[in-house]
């Protein structure tokens, strides 16, 4: 089966007066019909750029330097805007952190809905209404027909957030990328908002990347994991066995700083330093200066060997393994 | 039992409106429509021992930013009494209460707002006691020092600026600029919200080090369960100004007894290795302005019953704990 | 372990000013604005030492050598450069010390209105309610009258003199100032910087005048830069009208008023070159303005 979304040694760099920021610096992984692939990464991982560069709006001074994106074959990476307008918004879709950069202020609901259905369809205001007021129905918003006419101001947070799910679902769209939609949000809320998607991706069989820092929210909704961090995915596999089972110290220590993981009251177990400046980045290893488990082998750059079946990582002394993995 | 060293006593906050002259005029004649009150705190109670860690938890609209702030003395209460070691230091208007008052710090959310660009970090630090009289402008360096040391900082980043920090690193800077003034009493709002997961158990291990090692008392005020479960010995629920629930942290994680309580914890997303089904309570936190009559949470609350809509449930204590709730008072019916 | 020390991300310490200084050199125009700003400075400082003659020391001026067109030479064998007015002065050396009076007058008058609007302006924000809508109001007030009316009003009243207008100015100018510092302290109150330098007890001067006041300052530099254009401009319009410096002391504006009976007769070098000049004076001071905004705006909110 061919991947519909399928990332090939990515690279996205900002050239800045300071310097060159490799923002994303080779990361890979493919996304199935119907797969929730969780993207996970602290500040400065690179994993919103990536999420950006899938769909085109990376802005100067930053801009693809290298890799390939290829949807349904075709390489996303050497589209140009007239080309990418045909397909944002009605093959690939995304949802934003704050759902006001999906909504201008100043127009009806209806009005911005509307125009995202015939911008990519020939279909009358009738048709397209109608299609938005079942938009609306399908994530959970009460009384659609009337909140079709309110403006965004009317809406709370949360539903703010549907209606950008609900534009980003209008043309059945083979792919959403997802930028921490949730992380905003409060916990009732973001139960509601997490309990639709599940429900949405079964139903529709759209495919799904889920941006975020938040492993615990990842790790309910998600098929796979990739975990990124200085720009690289260090790790990345069937997200049952990432979680249970870690190979890349730097997952163990993430999952290790939870404070649910930890004993009540006790020192939270942490990763030591901070993450490097993405222009000083460490010979080899990125995270070799924050590691218990670097030894000299760690100074060689790292590439993505798989581990087990179906789980990769990024490194030279990966944990619970039984054999060593020769530099 | 140790008398405790703050206690909140029918703490409320109204927020009104302001109405321009033209508005004030059309409700007088009888035109136009009162001014909404948001009641962000009502009847708000609840006490910190020496040395404890008191979790206030709530949502959007639950008013836990505005006790903290009322505590800190950047906003005056409405009604209420607000006493450190027994003094009441509601209104800070005499020296007396302000010098109490010197002793609660607030550690706020967002690192990047909290510094003043502006400022060298020695002077972000020494500011205060220098002001205060608490140091002498020869003891400054060797105070300065120390301060970074505590809060796990190296010394020589004294003369930089703000901007050349990470979020976490600011923090810290916060946290030894608060520090500076020998407080017996950190609020923390939200303080770890803002950073990595990484980097906010860097944080949190600070806060729980400091506590050890200078008696600290902390009201810790979050919304993320998980955060509060593993640093307070009390937890205190808000939903929309009032209190809900109160009870000792393990107890009130091994069985809430309000239903608001145990959707929150049921909802909390916690590191599973498959997929769980989210399971959330209906409907949206009801806006401020317009909160349902009786109890607040009835509309949403699959055990809500008659009574629920026409009484206020009282704070009824059964030992450490209390919970607001019909439920466990006669009925709902 | 807890709490490692850390080294802090960047190597060296800088401050932000010299951060926008950096900034600001990005931009040949400005740049070039600012060099000429300086040079123009440089000159009305100099102005004995670099001119020919003292145009303001009546005892130099020959009136035989009036009205001389550019690059006349005169009885003592010094070139006209640029001509000689109506009273025989030397163009050159009057427009050089016109720069001086204009540029002393504004500069005198900007620092001074300056001060009191900054103060005004943060007492307004910091303290809100009844200060700030007293202030605010009178601000308005003064702000509804265009400059030129309330400076010939003020001056019909106060007389005439180089410290007069001064003051003229300053009373018409520092309304701007007040609402523009109350605008940026506004937003900055909210921060939570001040909240903490509250909670720590700093009074209420401290807060204002060390916290608030310095990260208000950078739209504050950028108004107060094209201010001092306008106080030129203003100044020279005033004594064009014949209300502003005396006669023996003349600005650039004077110079211009003086020659403009000269124009239509082709004496134009007594109007023209002062007007040059001014026109100069102002465009670099503006340019300098336009790149000060654009640089320290974005970091206002690093």
């Amino acid at each position: 089966m061919t991947p519909i979304l399928d990332v090939q040694d990515l690279k996205t760099h900002f050239f800045t007066r300071a310097g060159v920021v490799p923002a994303v610096n080779g990361v890979s992984f493919t996304v199935n019909r119907g797969e929730v692939m969780g993207l996970v990464g602290e500040s400065g991982s690179g994993k919103t750029v990536t999420g950006f560069s899938i769909l085109g709006l990376v802005d100067p001074p930053g801009r693809i330097a290298g890799g390939r994106i290829l949807y349904k074959g075709r390489d996303l990476a050497e589209l140009r805007e007239p080309e990418w307008q045909a397909i944002r918004g009605r093959h690939i879709a995304m949802i934003f952190q704050d759902p006001m950069m999906t909504l201008n202020p100043v127009l009806k609901i209806s009005t911005q809905m509307i125009e995202a259905v015939q911008a990519h369809e020939k279909i009358s205001r009738e048709a397209a209404r109608e299609r938005c007021r079942k938009a609306l129905a399908r994530v959970g918003i009460p009384s659609p027909d009337e909140r079709l006419d309110a403006y965004p101001h009317q809406f709370s947070g949360g539903m703010r957030q549907r209606v950008a799910i609900a534009i980003a679902l209008l043309h059945d769209p083979d792919l959403i990328v997802a930028d921490e939609p949730t992380t905003a949000l409060d916990v009732t809320i973001q139960a509601q908002i997490l309990a639709e998607v599940q429900k949405l991706a079964e139903e529709s069989g759209t495919a799904l990347i889920w941006i975020s820092h938040d492993l615990s929210v990842v790790s309910s909704l998600a098929d796979n994991i990739a975990v990124m961090y200085a720009g690289k995915v260090v790790e990345q596999g069937p997200a049952p066995q990432v979680l249970d089972r870690p190979v890349h110290p730097y997952t163990r220590g993430l999952i290790d700083s939870i404070p649910s993981r930890n004993r009540r009251g006790a020192d939270l177990a942490q990763i030591p330093g901070m993450t490097p400046s993405l222009m000083h980045l460490p010979e080899g290893c990125a995270f070799r200066p924050r590691c218990a488990h670097a030894t000299n082998a760690c100074r060689a750059p790292q590439e993505m060997r798989e581990m087990r079946p179906g789980q990769s990582a990024r490194c030279a002394h990966p944990l619970g393994l039984a054999e060593e993995v020769p530099a | 039992m140790t008398a405790p060293l703050v206690a909140v006593e029918g703490l409320s906050k109204r927020f009104t409106q302001a109405q321009d002259a033209a508005e004030r005029l059309a409700t007088r004649i009888g035109f136009g429509a009162p001014p909404g009150t948001v009641h962000a705190v009502d009847d708000v109670s609840f006490t910190v021992a020496p040395g404890e860690v008191v979790g206030l938890v709530g949502e959007s609209g639950s008013g836990k930013s505005t006790i903290g702030r009322m505590i800190a003395g950047l906003i005056p209460p409405s009604d209420g009494v607000i006493r450190y070691d027994g003094k009441d230091i509601t209104r800070r208007s005499r020296a007396e209460s302000r010098a109490a008052a010197l002793q609660i710090q607030m550690i706020f959310q967002d690192p990047m707002s909290s510094l003043n660009p502006r400022t060298r970090v020695r002077d972000i630090i020494a500011e205060a006691p220098l002001f205060h009289g608490l140091i002498r402008a020869s003891e400054v360096p060797g105070f300065v020092d120390a301060t970074l040391e505590r809060v796990g900082l190296d010394p020589s980043v004294r003369d930089r600026y703000p901007h050349q920090f990470s979020g976490g690193q600011r923090q810290r800077i916060v946290i030894a600029r608060a520090l500076a003034v020998s407080p017996r009493f950190l609020i923390c709002d939200e303080s770890v919200a803002a950073l990595d997961v990484s980097i906010q158990a860097q944080v949190l291990n600070l806060f729980m080090r400091l506590r050890r090692e200078l008696g600290l008392s902390y009201l810790f005020i979050s919304h993320d369960l998980g955060v509060v479960e593993h640093i307070s010995d009390r937890v205190v629920i808000l939903y929309l100004g009032r209190v809900v629930e109160v009870a000792p942290t393990e107890a009130l994680f091994a069985g809430a007894l309000h239903p608001y309580t145990q959707a929150l914890l049921a909802e909390v997303p916690r590191l599973s290795t498959e997929k769980r089904r989210f399971q959330p309570i209906k409907g949206e936190i009801p806006s401020p302005l317009a909160p349902p009559p009786g109890c607040h949470f009835h509309t949403r609350c699959p055990h809500a019953g008659p009574r629920c809509s026409r009484e206020v449930p009282r704070l009824k204590a059964e030992g450490p704990r209390a919970a607001a709730c019909h439920l466990h008072d006669g009925g709902v019916a | 372990m807890t709490g490692t020390p850390q080294p802090a991300t960047a190597p060296k310490a800088i401050s932000p000013m010299r951060a926008a200084m950096l900034d600001f050199a990005a931009s040949r125009l400005a740049l070039g604005g600012l060099v000429l700003v300086v040079l123009i400075a440089l000159a009305a400082i100099f102005a004995p030492w670099i001119t020919p003659q003292n145009p303001y020391d009546l005892a130099q001026l020959d009136i035989m050598d009036n009205n001389l067109p550019p690059g006349s030479e005169s009885w003592g064998g010094m070139t006209y450069w640029l001509g000689t007015d109506n009273q025989g002065r030397d163009m050159l050396s009057a427009i050089v010390y016109g720069l001086r009076m204009s540029l002393i007058v504004a500069g005198t008058a900007t620092l001074c209105a300056l001060g009191i609007g900054m103060a005004a302006g943060i007492v307004a924000a910091y303290f809100g309610g009844r200060a700030d809508t007293l202030i605010m109001r009178v601000v308005d007030l003064q702000l509804s009258f265009p400059a030129i009316l309330v400076a010939l009003i003020l001056l019909a009243i106060l007389g005439k003199g180089v410290d007069k207008v001064i003051i003229a100015l300053v009373i018409v100018q520092w309304a701007y100032y007040a609402r523009t510092v109350r605008g940026s302290a506004l937003v900055e109150r909210q921060r939570d910087y001040i909240a903490a330098a509250q909670g720590l007890g700093l009074s209420h001067a401290r807060v204002m005048f060390r916290h608030l006041l310095p990260n208000c300052l950078p739209p504050l530099i950028v108004v107060a830069t094209v201010q001092i254009a306008q106080a030129i401009a203003l100044e020279a319009t005033l004594s064009f009208l014949g209300v502003g410096v005396p006669v023996t002391e003349p600005s650039l504006g004077l110079l211009i008023a003086n020659g403009y009976s000269y124009l239509l007769s082709g004496n134009y070098w007594i109007s023209v070159y002062p007007g040059v000049a001014l026109l100069i004076t102002i465009v670099a001071i503006n340019l300098v303005g336009d790149q000060l905004r654009d640089v320290l705006n974005p970091r206002l909110r690093r």
